[in-house]
Parts: C-alpha cells; structure tokens; sequence
C-alpha cells in the first residue's frame, strides 16, 4: 500500500490506515480518496500531495 | 468610547477595528514604520454579521468599536476569511460577549480555530467556493476561495448588494490611516512604499496564487475594497492602482539564459580561487549560462536573496571558522524562500583548514530546504593546490551537466 504526503504541513496519508476519522476507510487508495477530501493538518486539497 | 474609530464604509458595512499607529515591526519579520490597524466589519441586514475580529490586544477597544454600531449580543455571524492571530486573536473573547454568534470560515480555518481558541466546543461552519449567506433584506454574502493568500486558509467574502470586496489580507498594507479610507491618506508616497513592501513580505512566496486571486475578482464590480489591514480601498481612490500593482509584481520573473549564480565568503581567497575554477568548469559544459560570483561580505543581503531565489540553479561557498560555515553564509541561507527554492539544484565548496564542517553543515541545510544538492559538495584543504583546483574545474562540469 502506498503512502502520500502533504506538501505543505508533511501529513502522511498511508493507504493502509486511511482516514477514517475523515470518513475514508482503512485501505483506501489515494485515487479513490474523494476529491474534496482535505489534509487533516492544514486543510489543503489533494492536489498538494505528493506520493512518498 | 471611540464612536470617531467607528466608519461607515457603504450603506450596511461599519469598520469596526482597531489601530496600531505604534506597531513597528509585525510578526518578528517585518518593519511596519507606519503602523497598522486590524480591520473588521459589521454588516447590518435582518441579521448582523461581523467580519474579521482583531489582535487580542486591541478586545476592548474593538468591542466599544462593535458597541457604538450594535450590542455583541446581536451578532449572528463572525466571518472570518483568515485565521492568523491578529484578525482571531480576540475571536475566543469575543465568544464570551457574542456566544450565540456562528462562526463561518474555510474548511482549513476551522481545522486552525481548534488549536487557536482551544474551545473544544466552538461552532464553525465550514463554507466553501461559492457558498452564501443571506442576511435578508436583499443582502447576501459570497464566499469566494482564495488559498494561499497567504495562508490555506484564505477567502474573500463578498457583498454583491454594496460592491464590498472583503480581502483579507489581500490588497492590505500596514499603514495606520485612522480615517480608514483611501482617500484620505495624507502621505502617498508613503502609503505606496507599505503597499509594496506588505506585498513582497507576505505575498512574496505566493505570486501564481496571488495572480488566481487577482482573476476571481476580475469580474466583480468593487465600489470598496475592505481589506484587514490599512484603509480601505475604494473605485476612483487607491483601488485600481492596487489592482494594477499586484498584477505587475506577481509576474514570474523569467530569466533569458541560464542564470547561476555563485556565492561564497572567503578568509584568505581560497574559497574564492575554488569558486573561479568551479565557474570556468560550468561555463565549459554550459557556455551561455550567466554564472555570477558574488563575495557575501561585498553585496547587499536582499539582493543577493533575490538573485538566489531567481536563478536556475546555485553555489554556495564557505571556509569552515570554529566548526562552521561563516555567519554571512547563513544570513544569506535564511533569506531562502523555501516554499519556492523546492527541487532547487544546489551545489556547496569551500576551503578547511583541519575539520571542515561547513560543506557538510550547509549540505544538510540545503537539502532539509529541499533543494536538490549536487554530490556532498567539494572541499579543498588550505591552498587549493593544482590537482584541488583540477577537481573544482570537475566539479563545476558535472554539476552544469547535471541540470
């Protein structure tokens, strides 16, 4: 499972452990992570992440 | 009781906010030499909305501010485009007077106002690009996304009725102008050099965004621009110019050759010499490159800054003094923007007499800045003999060929 981090603040969303305080399950990958959702750090969308 | 402090700015929107005429340096960084003042706004419909609040500081003078328009009490919104501590310094007091208010701000705001109120309780409704809210009596408010300008937090509410723009700190200046309107600035001169110098201290780093900024406002028709900081902007005072600057200063700098500058102090023109044979190494791979050599010491810090961040790629050279690189190598490296000089290209020299930390040191900063650092730079020990100054003339190459 890959891992993708927030360019900006360096928030770690690791497709294993999801997001699911966020409502995205564990296991989900990044491309089905929904567009709107937003780093839980500083709220910056998808397109700040990179893959790790 | 400050009822002069309180303006009306259009038929339904008072400023309410506080001036700092003494500030004279904001935010550790930044020289205000005129002041400033921490702008809010009450909007007047069937419901009462605020927008902005101010410095922790200034809560009681900005509460009479509120008070000579409306009692806290009546309050329904606190809009706040932007969360830095002095438009929500006095957010957490003022939930105190006005706790049946609703917040509204960004969704990254209302990730920031957790930690800033430490109020496990606070209400915020997170709102989006587009969004409204309606005050009735024909008032409504927008919200338009406007990230990075300067924070990802950013927006701009805007108030279609009475074409007043709420920017933020976007087209905002540190300027006390107690009047609070463009028009009636007294030094103009002065009032523009705080327009730029706020620009490229806060705006600097966010030039492309400032530039999507400046387009999804292009089609609103702003009789007023109610900025956070500094008097307000109006059509046919200091707006247009704003406007016009701001596009002017955002512009990507493009550079017609390769421009790779070289920087270095120097003790005894080691240093010096290794950075001429690593130039002459450079210039053999990339004949048309522009490849300066700058002496710290001899330049002034801010240009040199300007011309680090504007080249395509850089040298940094260093003697290693007392287990370190020399202090005006430093002082260079902290004038990085280093939300921009990302994936930079970078290389780092310099003489040693016997330990030789500064190369590495400034390596390790260099890539915790995330520039792409060339190798583990090159060091030459004392005098660069024949065979050193051979090795830098290497290294220069295989640095350009490495771009």
């Amino acid at each position: 499972m890959a891992k993708y981090v927030c360019t900006v603040c360096g928030y770690v969303y690791d497709e294993a452990a999801g997001s699911p305080e966020n409502g995205v399950p564990a296991g989900t990958k990044w491309a089905d992570v929904p567009d709107d959702f937003v780093c839980p750090m500083c709220g910056v969308d998808k397109t700040m992440f990179e893959e790790q | 009781m400050n009822v002069e402090m309180t303006r009306q700015i259009s038929a339904s929107v008072y400023s309410v906010g506080a001036l700092n005429p003494n500030l004279r340096v904001f935010d550790i960084v930044m020289r205000t030499d005129y002041g400033t003042s921490y702008n809010a706004y009450l909007i007047r419909g069937e419901k009462t909305a605020l927008v902005e609040t101010c410095h922790n500081s200034f809560f009681e003078e900005f509460l009479e501010n509120i008070r000579a328009v409306c009692d806290p009490g009546e309050i329904d919104y606190i809009i706040l485009n932007h969360t830095e501590p002095d438009h929500s310094g006095a957010l957490r007091r003022l939930t105190e007077c006005a706790p049946q208010a609703e917040i509204i701000a960004s969704r990254a705001a209302a990730i920031y106002l957790r930690a800033i109120t430490n109020l496990p309780d606070l209400r915020v409704r997170a709102v989006g690009d587009g969004e409204t809210l309606d005050l009735g009596a024909g008032k409504t408010l927008r919200f338009i996304n406007a990230p990075f300008l300067h924070w990802p937090d950013s927006m701009f509410t805007w108030f279609e009725a009475e074409g007043v723009l709420f920017s933020c700190d976007f087209l905002g200046s540190h300027y006390c102008e107690p009047r609070m309107i463009d028009t009636a600035i007294t030094y103009p001169n002065a009032y523009q050099s705080a327009l730029k110098n706020y620009f490229d201290a806060i705006f600097g780093p966010f030039k492309p965004y400032v530039l999507k900024g400046l387009e999804k406002i292009a089609g609103l028709d702003i009789a007023v621009c109610a900025n956070s900081h500094g008097p307000v902007l109006t059509k046919g005072g200091q707006l247009q110019n704003a406007l016009d600057c701001y596009r002017t200063w955002a512009q990507p700098q493009k550079n017609d050759a390769c421009t790779i500058p070289i920087f270095y102090c120097t003790a005894y023109g080691h240093t010096a010499r290794t950075a001429e044979a690593i130039r002459e190494g450079i210039l053999s791979v990339k004949p048309e490159a522009k490849v300066e050599l700058f002496n710290i010491i001899d330049g002034d810090m801010a240009d040199l800054g300007a011309r680090l961040m504007g080249s395509n790629a850089f040298l940094v050279g260093s003697p290693t003094i007392n287990k370190d690189a020399v202090p005006p190598v430093w002082q260079l490296l902290s004038h990085i923007d280093a939300i921009n000089i990302q994936k930079r290209p970078a290389a780092v020299f310099g003489s040693y007499g016997w330990s030789g930390e500064a190369v590495p040191a400034l390596c390790t900063r260099l890539a915790q800045l995330k520039c792409k650092v060339f190798g583990e730079g090159l060091k030459v020990n004392f005098v660069p003999s024949e065979e050193e100054l051979a090795a830098a003339v290497s290294f220069g190459k295989e640095f350009a060929e490495s771009l």
